[in-house]
């Protein structure tokens, strides 16, 4: 009995807690759990795939029909043409491991990122409040910016997953393609800008993630808001640069503000920056800095609020 | 009478399966009701719900057939029938619960006035008509409940499926929802209730179905399964240190039939006896008195018929789990 | 209540399924109304778009004349004006005797090299002055003018904005929501629960979201062509039956998505930004399998029928016929509605579990 006795015995737990930081990274790597177990998540991360694969392959491409054809000529449907010229039409996307390469990568994995977050803000934050599960979390020694810190640790991670990630695979495959010991050397600031690229993107995305889904909670109206964040606000700023010759109008297009940032961390040449004419680097910080702070600011509102409203 | 006793039964289960991907939810279950009160217990995930659903017509079996009145459970006529009451608590949160009830029995297809009327009658019932003007956001879990069960009460169906209807109501209301169900079932209707407390169906009645993992473990009056268990032999498998010493001694006990030291068991090779005992309620006193007598060192006591288990989890007071 | 046999038969013969059917339709209709924020979202971005388009309207978009014809130069009235014979003359000799007092634009500085009369080769100058006066004579005809404006307003705001982005945003945000937003809360089962069969459930809910389809996806439309102007009005006139149509296969569509994902919006976004936005772009015969392509061959067709240029309108040039693009968006609807009552008949929802 007495050996029956010790193994039954309540034993506590020994361990010292490590603070409510943790906590918040306990919180994300829930949230991504949560995440990772919903099929359609997979499936953007596909699409997502399907972006990266484009630019890994079309720039090995690039640079092998440069070495291999460049003098060639192929018979295109009938018509000699000159092996260069076939891979004309991938110039625009700069494929030759510049700044620009990251920069248009990013660019373009931005429409499968704007429906990831979409579909992650209301996942991991309107369904706290549609579900009453942020009472649970509260009820835990920590505050409740540890929740949104954790929240925002969350969609930060899937952000990086998505552009930092795949674009360093792009930066180490670039400097494979081409001579290494130098490309690297070289290029280090590349690198760093890969990382304030995705630091920048994370910081605002998160927030703005985080933000309109505590106002919104509901799928449908924060796809709608996300789309005209980023579909409309894009293609109206684009039309009214064009009609008032003023480029500061496109200082309303969140996601070329950031392209614009993500450029001055990439250090381009701000003239190279297409489609021109674009606003100075330090309007498009100054755009991405207050989305970010009217982002803290309405979470600070909310938190601040007496209670939690289910 | 004799014109319900030539209708079908009321609700029918015939060999019904429900899986859920590679989760069998439930197995084989066979039940027929017909009237008065009938309750299910269980422990959670013993498939109480899904059974449920299924008698609501909410599910589809993957094998066999849910019947009402002869009507597939399945079709839209048998709900005219049923009354359901689900355990989830959503609802339409910015409706008044007046306004939910007269939606629902709209729903219903009554006509408008049709709808005012038995919506004041049933919230009437739950004992909510003088407060159902709130919007549903603000209730407390036992007003929440009051009104699920007034929907379901709202085209006065011959079965009545609440699913835990007595979750977070307070004693008091327990009491008059407890006297509600039995005066539905007076006035006829067939109830089936479901809860895992079998303390709170006991006072309402006496007729039980036991689920335990899928399958319905038994059915009848409490007095039936009692005397049904006592003369279900049950395998139990006792851990101690030394099983031979203990294997003489439980031979020795009139109820048991055999004992057989140290089987290959599934799972880790333990010291064990499996004990096969006649009488459980009997063995278990006898057995009970034995580990006193001899300071045996039981590490583990386990039943290994689980339906058999969960019975006795439910009949000696227990969970019904281990 | 009174129990036995009698009272049952009492109570099945006052339940009509019809009207319970009529009652989900207004009760769909409602769910809608409640969700504000949604109607508040919509409104706001349809207000955007409006305002967007009226002061394209107001500064004269549709208007080829009056636009800047590229960076540095007038306008194209002005630039025809200066390809004249005559005035290109004049810049000719401003060139040659450059006299300080003339105005900027007389003193040739932007002529170019085909540009200059060569008054030595009068065969050549004759047909370089009559090439050249083409742009004149295009920027004095109104009718060409007025084509071009509906044209352009068709291409920009109608196939572009209309048919790639309010419509389909609209539609999905409503159609979707019809199933998705209760499933979403958890509320599905207290409709599945009242005695109306399961595929006119279905029905139904499709009914009660027609009308806000129809309210911010056609009412979009009439807003859109309302600050249109002229073009916007004739617009409205011409391709209200293919805005309709679409809406109406679009609302389908979105509303079978409600019926089988969880997460219907997040679904519907994939297939209208990626789907519709990048194979309804690709030439070949994959637009096939687009919707909105329809729809924009009808809109394409009624142009064509019309008298306008359509070549003006690339992406379409291999619409089909309005014959097969009504159809096929009719049938479109049709089937999708089919198959969703069809396929919710079968399915059994388990979104609490």
């Amino acid at each position: 009995m007495a050996q029956t006795d010790t193994l039954l015995r309540y034993r506590p737990w020994r361990g010292v807690p490590r603070g409510p930081l943790a906590a918040s990274a306990a919180l994300a790597r829930a949230s991504l759990k949560l995440l990772v177990r919903r099929r359609l998540m997979w499936g953007l991360f596909a699409l997502a795939l399907l972006v990266f694969f484009f630019f890994f392959y079309a720039q090995y491409l690039v640079v092998w029909i440069t070495n291999q054809l460049a003098t060639e000529t192929v018979r295109f449907a009938g018509v000699p043409v000159s092996a260069r010229n076939l891979t004309r039409f991938l110039d625009r996307l700069a494929l030759n491991g510049t700044a620009h390469t990251f920069g248009n990568f990013v660019w373009f994995q931005g429409y499968v990122l704007v429906i990831v977050l979409a579909l992650a803000g209301s996942v991991l934050v309107g369904n706290d409040f549609a579900h009453g599960s942020l009472p649970f979390y509260l009820s835990k020694p920590i505050g409740r910016w540890h929740y949104v810190l954790g929240k925002c640790l969350a969609v930060g991670a899937l952000i990086n997953l998505l552009t930092t990630l795949p674009a360093l695979a792009l930066w180490v495959e670039a400097g494979l393609l081409y001579d290494w010991q130098t490309y690297y050397l070289d290029n280090l600031h590349l690198l760093a800008g890969i990382f304030g690229y995705g630091l920048t993107l994370t910081v605002s995305l998160s927030l703005l993630v985080i933000a309109t889904a505590v106002w919104l909670r509901r799928t449908a109206p924060l796809v709608m808001v996300w789309m005209g964040l980023f579909v409309l606000l894009p293609m109206l700023s684009g039309w009214l640069v064009d009609a008032t010759k003023y480029e500061e109008w496109r200082l309303i297009d969140l996601w070329n503000n950031l392209y614009l940032c993500g450029l001055a961390c990439l250090s381009a040449d701000h003239a190279s920056v297409r489609p021109q004419p674009q606003p100075a680097y330090w309007q498009a910080w100054l755009a991405t800095a207050a989305v970010a702070v009217a982002c803290v600011a309405y979470l600070r509102r909310r938190i601040q609020a007496v209670e939690v409203v289910l | 009478m004799n014109e319900s006793a030539l209708q079908p039964p009321l609700l029918l289960f015939e060999q019904v399966s429900k899986w859920y991907g590679s989760v069998l939810a439930l197995n084989q279950v066979t039940l027929e009701l017909t009237r008065g009160i009938t309750g299910l217990v269980g422990a959670n995930g013993a498939g109480k719900s899904t059974l449920l659903r299924m008698a609501n017509g909410q599910l589809k079996p993957t094998m066999g057939r849910v019947s009402v009145r002869g009507v597939d459970a399945w079709d839209w006529r048998a709900r005219r029938l049923v009354g359901y009451c689900p355990d989830l608590d959503a609802f339409y949160e910015d409706l008044s619960g007046r306004g939910f009830v007269w939606v629902m029995a709209r729903l219903c297809g009554y006509t408008r006035r049709e709808s005012t009327r038995r919506t004041e009658a049933v919230l009437e019932r739950v004992g909510m008509r003088d407060r159902a003007d709130r919007t549903l956001r603000g209730y407390s879990k036992g007003m929440r409940q009051r009104i699920k069960l007034a929907q379901a009460m709202l085209h006065d169906p011959e079965l009545l499926i609440l699913d835990e209807p007595l979750s977070g109501i307070d004693p008091i209301g327990r009491q008059e929802l407890l006297e509600l169900f039995q005066a539905l079932a007076a006035q006829g209707k067939c109830l089936l209730i479901s809860s895992h407390e079998l303390e709170a169906l006991e006072k309402l009645t006496n007729h039980v179905a036991i689920m335990a993992r899928g399958r319905i473990a038994a059915v009848g009056t409490l007095q039936q399964i009692r005397d049904l268990l006592d003369d279900h032999p049950l395998s139990v498998r006792v851990d101690v240190p030394d099983p031979r010493a203990v294997a003489r001694l439980l031979l020795a006990l009139p109820d048991v039939l055999a004992v057989d030291v140290s089987p290959k068991l599934p799972g880790e090779p333990g010291v064990c006896v499996v004990v096969k005992a006649r009488n459980p309620k009997r063995f278990f006193q006898q057995f009970g008195a034995l580990v006193v007598e001899h300071a045996l060192d039981v590490r583990r006591l386990e039943p290994l018929d689980e339906s058999a288990h969960a019975i006795l989890g439910y009949l000696l007071g227990g969970s019904g789990r281990t | 209540m009174s129990a036995g046999a009698s009272s049952q038969s009492n109570i099945t013969s006052r339940q009509s399924a019809l009207r319970a059917w009529c009652a989900l339709v207004a009760q769909s209709f409602q769910r809608h109304w409640r969700v504000r924020a949604m109607g508040w979202i919509a409104l706001a971005l349809l207000a955007i778009v409006v305002v967007w388009v009226a002061l394209i309207t107001e500064r004269g978009a549709w208007n080829l004349a009056d636009q800047r014809a590229r960076r540095g130069a007038g306008t194209y009235r002005q630039e025809a004006e200066r390809l004249r014979p005559a005035n290109r003359y004049l810049a000719f000799g401003n060139v040659i005797r450059p006299q300080d007092d003339a105005p900027k634009e007389a003193r040739g500085e932007r002529l170019q090299a085909h540009e200059i009369p060569n008054p030595l080769n009068p065969t050549e100058d004759a047909l370089r002055s009559l090439v050249l006066a083409v742009p004149k004579a295009v920027t004095d005809s109104d009718t060409f003018l007025r084509e071009w404006g509906f044209v352009t307003y068709s291409r920009w705001v109608v196939h572009l904005l209309f048919v790639g982005f309010v419509l389909p945003l609209f539609t999905l945000a409503y159609a979707s929501a019809a199933f998705g937003a209760e499933r979403e809360s958890r509320s599905l089962v207290w409709v599945m629960t009242r005695p109306i069969p399961r595929s006119a459930i279905y029905l139904a809910k499709f009914l009660g979201a027609l009308p806000w389809c129809a309210l911010f996806g056609l009412g979009g439309f009439v807003a859109l062509c309302a600050v249109g102007g002229p073009h916007g009005r004739e617009a409205l006139v011409r391709y209200w039956p293919a805005a309709a149509l679409a809406a109406l296969a679009f609302a389908a569509l979105f509303h079978l998505l409600g019926a089988l994902f969880r997460r219907p919006v997040v679904v519907g976004l994939v297939y209208v930004f990626f789907f519709e936005a990048v194979v309804s772009a690709l030439p070949g015969s994959l637009k096939l399998l687009s919707l909105s392509f329809y729809a924009r061959s009808l809109m394409y067709n009624e142009a064509a029928d019309a008298g306008y240029p359509v070549e003006l309108l690339p992406a379409m040039a291999a619409a089909v016929t309005s014959k097969t693009a009504w159809w096929v968006l009719g049938s479109a609807t049709v089937a999708l509605t089919v198959a969703g009552a069809a396929l919710f008949a079968r399915i059994d929802y388990r979104d609490d579990l």
